[in-house]
This record gives structure tokens, C-alpha cells and sequence, in this order.
């Protein structure tokens, strides 16, 4: 754990409940109680709630806050025996696509400690990226589990939107947001996927369609057609990252798939149509914080208003300062039809046609994130030339498809770089069966050289 | 589209934030930035919506309605835990109308 506390993935741990909570599993075994995660360490981003951990979202507004309840899909990993270690390092409220913006300081890329891990869900990949734990949960908004996997050479997987119950997880874009695992395999997420997914009466956004069986997702066959959408193949396409998705189309291939090209004529709207629905959507769920009932409460206010601005301007960072005002701004009178319902109707166009592509293939391969992980500091002050890093991971919450990243290798460098099934909704076996046979053929990523002294 | 200091202040009351309280080069970088993606983002006026219905969710919830079960609150103890300042059962915040005489 100390040697992990150098990548800085962890902000809360509570090492004596982590161990009577592993006794307590191991009574649970001895008594006969079948677990199928019993006693595996996992660490849960900080968004999520959690029963006697706190739950910041690295933010100085929660800052010391305890959650009254525990989120559903923590509640059902412990359930199933897991450990809970410790919460993990994020971008505040989930806003941030490398790390950087949480109060807590940066979380580090394991495979080279001046490069970003990736965001939002950055101390959760470096958890497992750095073997700490197995197994680690984050959310996902706009690729905040996949660009991070992608950029620290773990599996990050994004369920199809319902699957999963987001009750316990700190709201930032309802109809984007889904909660998925972490790990070092295919296996271990689809081992996740089936502990967690399922109906929940406390989300009534959570379907009620069945969950595919382990073994099912285990045994799920390679897939037959593979789509490519041709806009993603775009001149400026980093060279390395394409040779990685080549090897992958090649081991596709291999396992007996054809190739297909498609295409996702809107693709290069997605990112403004994103950020357009998750800012509106982070305005109105944010709206709760004022200091009143919980969190943060600026000590300076002279009257409840005050209270409400003051609160609000020093407790917010200046990402999620940013976003509530675009959010904000969209929906206000005057702008709400050019901007917002704009927007919700270009997500219409998005979604039919993510299912024209499907009638032509079972899943789409698409790089996960344009680069392999960029250096602190690079994208400068320009928030926008961050925004645009996320153009493959967007789409995917947007139509609510289930999508996964798969490490495909390291750049010359020795930086990893991840490849990105995507497939329709509800069709988690067909993507796990595309990932497996990626996985079969590519090989899994070891663990990275500077974590290679960690106890597993 | 350029987004003046008076739509910045306007849009920050809505959002109860108050950027006065704000550096002055933080407050310009802000108004800067937010033209900036909103020109960024303005490139959706290119896109041909005619016919389209605006989307809420991706997939279609399910409908239903749950069973009407009380089920034991967390208490008064539990959920006033977090509380900046109490009294009681109470939450104390400052005074709801600004300036002399009793707040409500």
C-alpha cells in the first residue's frame, strides 16, 4: 500500500475495517457461503458512496463527507465477498479527462510517473494498474473508465446504460453516467459485470433485462463481422495508436472475423453535442450543493444567499466552475432551443445511427483514446483541446452502448495503448466475446515495470 | 458566439456562483474560455434536425411503478451527521433574509 501511495491512486483507506472486513469474509466461507469475489481487495472511485469511507469526489465541497448509505453496485461487490481497501483518486466530480483536477493532487501514470494516468477514474486504473488491488470500480461519463484503462494498460469497462444501479453514485450527467470495473483481464470484468448488473429498485433508470449468465460471457464466441467506422480512421490518426488498432483488427481476423467498414456520418458532432448534455445535466445535479445540509459551507456568508454563492464559487474547482456555467447558459431561456434541445435532438441522429452500423456488424473496434498518455501540464489552459481527447469514448454514452477497453500493446515508448469494442445495447456477451478473442490473440498486459515489486 | 461579462454574470446568479468573488484574470479567462466552447460548440447548427424528437435517455426506461412499502428511516442522528452547524434536530444556517431584524 505505501508503495502504491506514490502514484498517489488512493485518498481514503481504511486499513483496519479493510481487515476485519476480510475476516469477516473469510467467516462467511467457513460457514459454507459461496462468494464468487470472496476476499478480493477492490478500491472504489470517490463519487461512489461508501458506509464508513468518506465520499469527496475530490472536491473541497464534500470534503469530509460520509455518506448516509452505500451505493448499490458497492453494496452487491461486498455482498459477493469483496473487500473494499480503500477509495480512489478522481477528477473532481468526475470532470476531467487526466487527473489533474482533483483536490487531493495528481494520481500518477504507473508506466511513467510524468505522464497522466488518465480521468476521470484515475486513482481506480492506477490501483490496478499498479497491482494494488485486482479490481477497481469508476464511473463513466464520457470514456472516464475506458481513456483511463486505455492510458494505464488495464481492462476498463463501460456496461450498457441501465445496467448497472448508479444509486450511490454522485450524480454528474444522468443519462450519461454508467459505473464499471477495472481489472487485469477480460475474465475478471465480465466477473464484475454479472456481480453487479442487474434491476434496481433504488435507480428506476436500471433495466430489466436479464443479465447474461457468467459462463455465457466466459464462452461467449469471437465476434463474425467487425465494423470500422471509416470517420474514426482520419488522416491525423497518431500513427502508433493505429498500428495497435491494425494488430488488433488482425487478431480479430484471425479468430475468423471480416471486416467491415461503416459509417458514423455525425461522428465529429459527438464531443459538442456531449459537452452541451453532460454540462446541462452537471448544472442541474450539482444545483444540490449549497452548503446548507451536508459538505462544505463557506464560514464567511452574511445571509442564506450568501451562503448558497460563497459556498459555491470556493468550493467548486475551476473545471467544475466551468461546466455548471456552460450548463447553465444552455438551458437558460433564450438559448434552451438552440443549444440543449439542439443538442438531445442531434443525440436522436447519434443513436440511429450507431444502430444502422450494428444491422452491419456485431461490434465496432475503434481506438479507445487518440494518444497514448500525454505528459502533466500538456494540454496547458485550454480546456477545450482536453475536451476533444475523448472523440472515441463519447459516442458510446451517448447511444448508452456497452463498451470496453482492451490494452493492445505499448508504444515505442512503453507507453500502453488500449483498443475499444463497442456494441449494441444489452449486447454484453457479444462484446465480451470480442474482447476475449482480442485478448486470446494480443495477449494480457503485465503489470508495469515500476509496480512489478508489488505483492499481488 | 462571444459571451459578454453582463451574460457571464446573469448565467453565475442562475447557477448561485458569484465571480465577482473571483480574481479579475480568472474572471476573463472564464468569459474567454466559455466563448470559446460555445463557438466550439455552435457547430451544431449545422446539423439538419428537422424531424428529429429531442432524446432524454438513450435507452428506453422501463415503466412501472414500485411497491408502496415504508421501510424504516435513517433517523434524525444519521442524516443531520454532516451537518456544518445544528441544533437539535435542526440545521442552522444564517439568516434567510439579508440585513437588520429576525431572520425566518
Amino acid at each position: 500500500m505505501e508503495a502504491t501511495a506514490s502514484f498517489g491512486a488512493f485518498v481514503h483507506v481504511d486499513r483496519d475495517r479493510a481487515l476485519a472486513d476480510a475476516r469477516a469474509v473469510d467467516a462467511r466461507v467457513a460457514s459454507g457461503e459461496l462468494l464468487p469475489l470472496a476476499g478480493v481487495p477492490v478500491a472504489v472511485k470517490d463519487n461512489l458512496c461508501t458506509e464508513g469511507l468518506e465520499t469527496s469526489c475530490a472536491s473541497k465541497m464534500l470534503g469530509g463527507f460520509v455518506a448516509t448509505y452505500e451505493a448499490t453496485a458497492v453494496a452487491r461487490l461486498r455482498a459477493a465477498g469483496a473487500v473494499v481497501i480503500g477509495k480512489t483518486n478522481m477528477d473532481e466530480f468526475a470532470m476531467g479527462s487526466s487527473g489533474e483536477t482533483s483536490v487531493f493532487g495528481r494520481a500518477l501514470n504507473p508506466w511513467d510517473t510524468e505522464r497522466v494516468p488518465g480521468g476521470s477514474s484515475s486513482g481506480s486504473a492506477v490501483a490496478v494498474s499498479s497491482r494494488a488491488v485486482l479490481a477497481s470500480l469508476g464511473s463513466d461519463t464520457g470514456g472516464s473508465i475506458r481513456q483511463p484503462a486505455s492510458f494505464c494498460g488495464v481492462v476498463g469497462f463501460k456496461p450498457t446504460y441501465g445496467r448497472i444501479s448508479r444509486r450511490g453514485l454522485v450524480a454528474f450527467a444522468s443519462s450519461l453516467d454508467q459505473i464499471g470495473p477495472f481489472t487485469t483481464d477480460v475474465a475478471d470484468a465480465a466477473l464484475l459485470f454479472s456481480v453487479m448488473a442487474g434491476q434496481d429498485g433504488g435507480d428506476m433508470t436500471t433495466s430489466d433485462a436479464p443479465v447474461p449468465a457468467l459462463d455465457e460471457l466466459l464462452n461467449a464466441p469471437a465476434p463474425l463481422r467487425v465494423g470500422v467506422p471509416k470517420e474514426y480512421l482520419a488522416e491525423g490518426l497518431n500513427h502508433e495508436v493505429r498500428a495497435r488498432l491494425d494488430a488488433a483488427l488482425d487478431a480479430l481476423k484471425a479468430e475468423g472475423a471480416e471486416i467491415v467498414e461503416v459509417s458514423l456520418p455525425h461522428s465529429k458532432y459527438a464531443v459538442a453535442t456531449y459537452y452541451i448534455l453532460a454540462s446541462a445535466e452537471a448544472s442541474s445535479n450539482l444545483a444540490r450543493f449549497d452548503g446548507v445540509r451536508y459538505g462544505h459551507r463557506d464560514a464567511n456568508a452574511t445571509s442564506l444567499i450568501d451562503t448558497y454563492r460563497r459556498t459555491r464559487t470556493f468550493g467548486f474547482g475551476a473545471e467544475v466552475r466551468r461546466r455548471i456555467m456552460l450548463g447553465t447558459f444552455v438551458l437558460s431561456a433564450g438559448y434552451y432551443d438552440a443549444y440543449y434541445q439542439r443538442a438531445q435532438k442531434v443525440r436522436s441522429v447519434f443513436v440511429r445511427e450507431f444502430q444502422a452500423a450494428f444491422r452491419q456488424c456485431d461490434v465496432l473496434l475503434t481506438p479507445t483514446a487518440p494518444t497514448a498518455a500525454f505528459k502533466f501540464g500538456e494540454h496547458g489552459d485550454d480546456p477545450l483541446t482536453m475536451y476533444l481527447a475523448d472523440i472515441y469514448t463519447i459516442p458510446a454514452n451517448l447511444a448508452g452502448l456497452p463498451a470496453i477497453s482492451v490494452p493492445a500493446g505499448l508504444t515505442a515508448g512503453g507507453l500502453p495503448v488500449g483498443v475499444q469494442v463497442l456494441a449494441a445495447p444489452f449486447a454484453e456477451k457479444t462484446l465480451f466475446g470480442a474482447a476475449l478473442a482480442l485478448e486470446r490473440r494480443l495477449g494480457k498486459m503485465a503489470a508495469p515495470p515500476a509496480a512489478s515489486g508489488e505483492k499481488s | 458566439m462571444s459571451v459578454t461579462l453582463e451574460t457571464l454574470k446573469h448565467t453565475a446568479e442562475l447557477a448561485r456562483l458569484d465571480l465577482s468573488l473571483l480574481p479579475t484574470e480568472e474572471q476573463n479567462r472564464l468569459a474567454e474560455q466559455m466563448s470559446r466552447i460555445l463557438a466550439f460548440v455552435d457547430q451544431l447548427s449545422e446539423v439538419d434536425v428537422e424531424g428529429e424528437e429531442p432524446m432524454t435517455h438513450p435507452i428506453p426506461l422501463p415503466t412501472g411503478l414500485a411497491e408502496d412499502v415504508a421501510v424504516p428511516a435513517p433517523g434524525a442522528a444519521v442524516m443531520l451527521a454532516n451537518a456544518p452547524a445544528r441544533s437539535g434536530d435542526e440545521i442552522v444556517v444564517p439568516r434567510v433574509l439579508d440585513g437588520g431584524g429576525e431572520g425566518g
